[in-house]
């Protein structure tokens, strides 16, 4: 069901993160550790910043409604590419003809008119039941601007919509307090609709200057009355990890985050990107976390989310 | 195999319970390791699933913490024991191990600790009795690390309703009909797969079904009485609490266990367990326990079950260490 990652740091080619690491992100899209009963078939999107490029606020952006392990396109790039920031998702679905797979639908979104760039792991469910309630709450300039049939971009909308400028640069503050009242209203709409059952929402934020991510489940432990997911593999909370360090490159043979005590990096992805997972930490349930460079270091906030 | 050396062998920790008959079973499926100077016995986020027993020799354990350089963890020598979450778990190993000379360890593979479970319980309990004692010891230690950061640190504190409505919440006694929960389905899940039929009838006699909202607190910190939990929906979260102010270790989601330390070292409950969701759950109460403690057949998988459940409390207690080290967590 979808996997995410983000990183904020020194500039790393891009292929050090999609490809080469033995649980690679692109891996995952067909060879996932965590949620492995969904392959993530259903598209890739990245955003990403480079300072030394031209126009270096604008971010490069890829997207492709096909599988990418087979785009020879998007590993070219990745061996030329080295951002300062990155978000990049793939698209996970359950195998239905009623998803839409189109680069509509591919993550991350990106508004014209904003510069922060949003992904989404997880499901709301009973979503077509609460969509039109949450209009309510998204302004119009951002409700003209949904294309695809994900929640996803109904969900940055309405976080868009709780940002008093979105064209200013967010704070720490602004950040915290857009996704803590986008919860309350998601909170009270499946309220409004006695929605009670299992819904993950891990968003993945980032404008390039800083990368933010939420580890939260709304009414977890509750799954439908006749659903046969009992298996552990359907249990567990939305998986969201991190690492930090001076840099993420191979060493001894893997890719880990090396260097002294200086934070100047920090990879932030829905599970490690190696199999040896003893140098990430996971993101405790219920929390978001903030992470932006304050004079070439990594600063990270880590907040509870109660609503 | 040389008499001092089983002597040594069960004046161990993991062996401490084991008489010298049960030692001399354990021992066919044991194997003698010999490491020279500066060989690794585990390398840190490698698969080990082995424990080690150092019978003679020193070694020293390393550990890389997130974004640190590598750091000395403990000087080990004869007696000392390493790699016992790693047999039980069987997830990557959290420190390298490296022989300071010529060393050699009594081995116990998980491959053969899982054969125990099944052809000598007994023995495999004990040792699983002895590593649970050992973990909750740990635990215990960092909760008065993490203890002694909180006091210092500004984290922010709880509102005094939030307190008034943990302390307020209390959870109601139902049936398995009110909830719309099938005992046979129950019995289809993972955690309870393991129990024969006869078993499962039994530990639900024994079992409390409790409904509760959320905020409702399970188990508070200093209390002396203990109950076994099992989430059946919903979620419980479990935390270190000093005064006012809670610092949030990890929640246990469905077909999760959890149970106060008191039921282990006899000393009050250090960590607190309050749901996070509105929940059921099935409760084992004290009085109960001692019904279970007498039927080996159910107490055994529970007792192994109780026993991961305190390897996944350490595990958070070491995570939220590092945070509180690393980060502004909640300021």
């Amino acid at each position: 069901m979808c996997r995410a990652l983000s990183y904020l740091g020194l500039p790393i080619l891009l292929e050090d993160l999609l490809y080469k690491p033995d649980n690679s992100f692109i891996k995952q899209s067909y060879h996932p550790i965590y949620m492995s009963a969904l392959l993530n078939l259903a598209g890739f999107g990245m955003v990403a910043w480079e300072n030394r490029s031209f126009d270096p606020e604008r971010p490069y952006t890829y997207r492709i409604d096909r599988l990418p392990f087979y785009d020879s396109n998007l590993r070219n790039l990745t061996q030329k590419l080295q951002p300062d920031c990155l978000l990049t998702h793939i698209r996970g679905v359950s195998y239905s003809s009623n998803h839409v797979v189109s680069l509509q639908n591919v993550h991350p979104f990106l508004f014209a008119n904003s510069n922060v760039a949003f992904a989404h792991n997880g499901a709301l469910f009973e979503f077509e039941t609460m969509k039109y309630d949450m209009l309510d709450y998204i302004k119009p300039e951002f409700q003209i601007q949904i294309q695809g049939t994900t929640d996803t971009e109904w969900l940055y909308a309405l976080f868009l919509s709780q940002v008093s400028q979105p064209s200013v640069r967010m704070r720490n503050n602004d950040i915290a307090n857009a996704l803590n009242n986008m919860f309350k209203i998601l909170r009270d709409i499946r309220f409004k609709h006695n929605i009670r059952v299992n819904s993950p929402v891990n968003f993945f934020i980032s404008d390039g200057q800083f990368i933010a991510a939420s580890r939260f489940v709304f009414d977890y432990g509750w799954f439908p009355l006749h659903s046969k997911h009992m298996d552990a593999a359907h249990l567990s909370y939305h998986s969201l990890w991190y690492t930090y360090g001076e840099r993420y490159e191979l060493y001894e043979n893997e890719y880990k985050m090396i260097g002294t005590d200086k934070k100047s990096s920090i990879i932030i992805a829905s599970e490690p990107l190696t199999e040896d997972t003893t140098t990430w930490i996971e993101l405790p349930e219920y929390t978001c976390i903030i992470a932006r460079l304050e004079q070439g270091e990594v600063a990270i906030e880590t907040h509870d989310i109660n609503v | 195999m040389d008499p001092e050396i089983k002597t040594t062998l069960l004046r161990t920790k993991p062996f401490k319970y084991l008489i010298e008959d049960e030692l001399d079973i354990l021992i066919q499926y044991c194997k003698m390791a010999s490491f020279q100077a500066n060989e690794v016995l585990f390398t840190q986020g490698k698969k080990g699933e082995k424990l080690y027993i150092i019978i003679n020799g020193k070694a020293s354990a390393y550990i890389r913490v997130l974004g640190k350089k590598i750091i000395k963890l403990a000087s080990l020598e004869e007696g000392d024991f390493i790699g016992e979450v790693n047999m039980i778990e069987k997830g990557p190993c959290t420190s390298t191990v490296i022989a300071d000379q010529p060393t050699d360890c009594l081995q116990l593979s998980s491959e053969y600790f899982d054969m125990l479970y099944s052809f000598f319980p007994e023995i495999h309990f004990k040792i699983t009795r002895a590593i649970t004692e050992e973990v909750c010891f740990r635990v215990q230690k960092l909760h008065k690390q993490i203890q002694n950061y909180i006091q210092q640190t500004e984290i922010h504190k709880f509102s005094f309703l939030k307190l008034f409505t943990r302390s307020h919440e209390k959870p109601t006694i139902v049936d398995f009909e009110h909830c719309h929960i099938k005992p046979h389905d129950l019995m289809q899940s993972s955690f309870f797969q393991t129990l024969i039929k006869n078993s499962f009838e039994q530990l639900i006699s024994y079992s409390t079904l409790l409904q509760t909202m959320a905020q409702c607190s399970l188990i508070n910190t200093n209390e002396s009485s203990f109950s076994i939990y099992i989430v059946l929906c919903g979620a419980v979260q479990s935390s270190i609490i000093e005064g006012d102010t809670i610092a949030k270790l990890s929640v246990l989601g469905p077909m999760s266990l959890f149970v106060s330390n008191t039921l282990i070292d006899n000393n009050a409950s250090f960590i607190s367990y309050t749901t996070c969701e509105r929940s059921i759950l099935l409760m084992i109460s004290s009085e109960k326990i001692l019904n279970l403690e007498s039927n080996f057949l159910l107490w055994h998988p529970f007792y192994f079950a109780i026993c991961k459940s305190f390897i996944a409390l350490e595990r958070a207690c070491d995570k939220l260490l590092i945070r509180l080290n690393s980060e502004m967590y909640n300021r």
